[in-house]
């Protein structure tokens, strides 16, 4: 009877204090700094061999490729894969987290490298070490000759996860390559990964070539060829090399890109004494005008809907940023600032405009459509042709050292910090990011 | 006048008892029994005061998990009497009242709660005086070696309690939360509330529970997903949350048992 009483009178108390409300506590606490992950070298459960090594090389080849990565994003301070604990492959489900505490590290990157034939699966973990649990798994299967590409994968899993943003690192870059004396220049396009690797070029050099620009789904360029010292525009199918006139005959047709969803491309033509915007279907046809002011009108680029244009104009009297609806009406100026603006580059997120100021040095920034909110992102003596990485977080853009003359590329952050260089072979200019593969 | 020998005689003995009676005093023979005196109450005077408590005052009954047998199992020194014959490892215990025990287990004095080894549960039948067994026990007690069963609940949390709790716990989470790194720009506007549920020994009972999140707009909603990332990390790498009252884990009008944690960037 006692037990039975003592139970009920529990019973009662408990029920009281949960139908209490909960006590409240706000906590207000973070940092900017960047955050550390510990990357070590990615086991296998066999030690295989395969067409690009054996698997247990490229746990570790890996690995080193997901730490760059993540450290080129400036998000973040990779540890490993060298210098840090490794684990088994059984582990890397279910790591011990406070062995990865003891690092210093506030997430893990687990993962296993299998082989099956020719081809390799990348298992691909994310931990987060304080809290003691999985974030992320995916795997990834690819030919082993492609492994950088599952790095790339995981890499860009990990940062999407982490900071919110799609992914942009397993995507590509096309450039011209620049070599020789400054009077003698020779440009070559050139592709590569966008962590410098898998470099080749997609023209032979026999030509000047300037601003290269992908396709939407990232199998065709655009690109401007001053073959026979006239500037035209040409069109190329990436995997195969052909390439052919966008416009037949012997127009000056220049700063071309391509329309959100790649059936048109927009492009500048010089006729008459006079520069104008022209749009033309992918595939062929005729061009048809968008803009008929007095004035050199160039760079045009879409916004990501395809229903606006911006570009460059010198109409009043220097060269300034205009918006307009994609059939030509509405042509409004939108920069304001002091100095000159070109070469915009609409966002493919569609809030800010990428453009060069002009004004003394020039330097690569960011405003919205309407012209409000203009920020400077780079310092440089000679900064110019932004590009937009698939995310819309990143520009990358050409730096032109003063007094050699070198050009290299760079990519900053829109959200700050100080640009990243980009390698190259040699000499680099005019980059245009490929969307995410 | 003359005394007759009757009157002499009465004299006599009147004489004779009345001297009976004084002796009968004399020897305290007819001492009546004083009442008690109380013992008297010493008052200390302090300045400080910690946390408000309304819980009702004194103990007077031990917790529930130190009874009596256990108790007598559990002194800090374990072995300091002799089992002379039997193996020195966990022998198996058939005696309900094995005799070497000093402590009879009708012990009045309040058992002493011994925070290092907080009894173990032994299998071994072993006498009781109580007739709730180990299981029921095990449900309402923390058995970490934090908790201490030395108050019971109160009946009510003042404000002023209410508002101590609030800044201990603050107080241990914050580094945990310094150390979130923010995501980007417009995800110090998004705002997490965590339910949690903590034992008495202030670890988590269960995963963190996300009640709801605000401050979420079309520009920081890819961030919504990793500041709720980071307000479990908090809890997680800052539990257990050591130090709050245990007379306060749960009363009539809440305790910390349970409770939300908002978290935002700053």
């Amino acid at each position: 009877m006692k037990t039975f009483a003592l139970l009920a009178l529990l019973t009662a108390t408990s029920a009281l204090a949960q139908d209490a409300p909960p006590l409240e506590v706000d906590v207000v606490g973070g940092t900017n700094a960047v955050s550390t992950i510990a990357v070590p070298t990615l086991p296998t459960p066999a030690d295989t061999d395969t067409a690009a090594g054996r698997t247990g090389t490229l746990g570790r080849q890996i690995a080193t490729v997901i730490a760059s990565d993540l450290r080129s994003t400036g998000n973040f301070t990779p540890l490993g894969p060298t210098g840090i604990p490794t684990y088994s492959a059984a582990e890397a489900a279910s790591p011990t987290y406070a062995t990865w505490r003891s690092t210093g590290a506030a997430q893990l990157v687990t993962g296993t490298v299998e082989a099956s034939g020719d081809r390799i699966t990348v298992g691909c973990r994310l931990h987060d070490v304080a809290a003691g649990r999985e974030l992320v798994r995916q795997g990834f299967t690819v030919d082993a000759a492609d492994w950088r590409r599952a790095a790339h994968k995981c890499a860009d899993a990990i940062y999407s996860r982490l900071s919110g943003e799609t992914g942009f690192l397993d995507t590509r870059v096309v450039y011209v390559a620049e070599t020789g004396p400054k009077t003698r220049r020779t440009k070559r396009i050139a592709i590569m990964d966008s962590d410098g690797s898998d470099h080749r070029y997609l023209t032979a050099g026999d030509a000047t070539v300037t601003t290269p620009r992908f396709s939407p789904r990232g199998d065709r360029l655009v690109y401007m060829t001053a073959a026979g010292r006239r500037p035209r525009v040409r069109i190329m199918d990436v995997a195969t090399g052909k390439d052919r006139n966008l416009i037949p005959g012997l127009a000056l047709t220049f700063a071309p890109r391509f329309s959100p969803n790649g059936g048109q491309v927009v492009f500048s033509m010089a006729s008459g004494g006079n520069t104008d915007i022209y749009v033309v279907d992918a595939d062929g046809g005729a061009p048809r005008r968008l803009t008929n002011v007095p004035g050199a009108d160039t760079s045009p680029s879409y916004s990501p809907d395809g229903r606006r244009i911006v570009f460059e104009s010198d109409r009043s009297g220097a060269q300034q940023l205009y918006v307009m609806n994609a059939d030509g009406s509405d042509q409004r100026r939108i920069s304001f600032g002091g100095g000159r603006y070109a070469s915009p580059v609409w966002s493919p997120r569609g809030n800010l405009i990428a453009f060069t100021k002009i004004a003394g040095p020039f330097r690569i920034g960011v405003m919205s459509p309407g012209g409000s909110g203009e920020k400077i992102l780079s310092d440089g003596w000679q900064d110019e042709g932004p590009s937009w990485a698939p995310n819309g977080q990143f520009v990358m853009f050409n730096r032109i050292r003063q007094g050699s003359g070198q050009t290299s590329l760079y990519a900053v952050n829109i959200n700050g910090g100080s640009p990243r260089r980009l390698p190259t072979p040699q000499d680099g200019s005019d980059p245009s990011w490929s969307p995410l593969r | 006048m003359t005394i007759d020998r009757a009157e002499l005689a009465g004299t006599g003995i009147a004489v004779a008892f009345h001297a009976a009676l004084i002796a009968a005093l004399s020897l305290s023979l007819a001492r009546v029994a004083q009442p008690p005196v109380p013992p008297s109450m010493e008052v200390e005077l302090i300045d400080e005061v910690g946390l408000q408590s309304a819980a009702p005052t004194p103990i007077t009954t031990p917790p529930p998990q130190s009874q009596a047998p256990e108790q007598a199992e559990t002194p800090p020194p374990p072995e300091p009497t002799p089992i002379p014959q039997v193996v020195p490892t966990p022998a198996p215990r058939i005696e309900p009242a094995p005799a070497p025990r000093p402590q009879p287990a009708q012990r009045v004095t309040p058992p002493k709660p011994t925070p290092a080894k907080p009894a173990p549960a032994k299998p071994v039948a072993k006498p009781r005086t109580a007739r709730i067994g180990d299981d029921f026990l095990k449900g309402i007690a923390d058995n970490s070696p934090s908790a201490a069963p030395a108050r019971p609940a109160a009946a009510s949390v003042s404000p002023a309690a209410m508002a101590g709790i609030q800044q201990a716990i603050r107080r241990q989470v914050q580094p945990c939360a310094d150390r979130q790194v923010n995501p980007g720009p417009g995800a110090s506007r998004i705002k997490v509330k965590l339910h949690l549920m903590l034992s008495r020994s202030g670890r988590l009972t269960s995963p963190p529970e996300v009640v709801s999140t605000s401050g979420v707009d079309d520009d920081n909603m890819r961030y919504e997903e990793r500041v709720k990332d980071l307000a479990v990390a908090i809890v997680a790498g800052c539990s257990p949350i050591n130090g709050l009252p245990q007379d306060l884990y749960r009363t009539a009008n809440g305790g910390w048992s349970n409770f939300n944690m908002t978290y935002s960037l700053p």
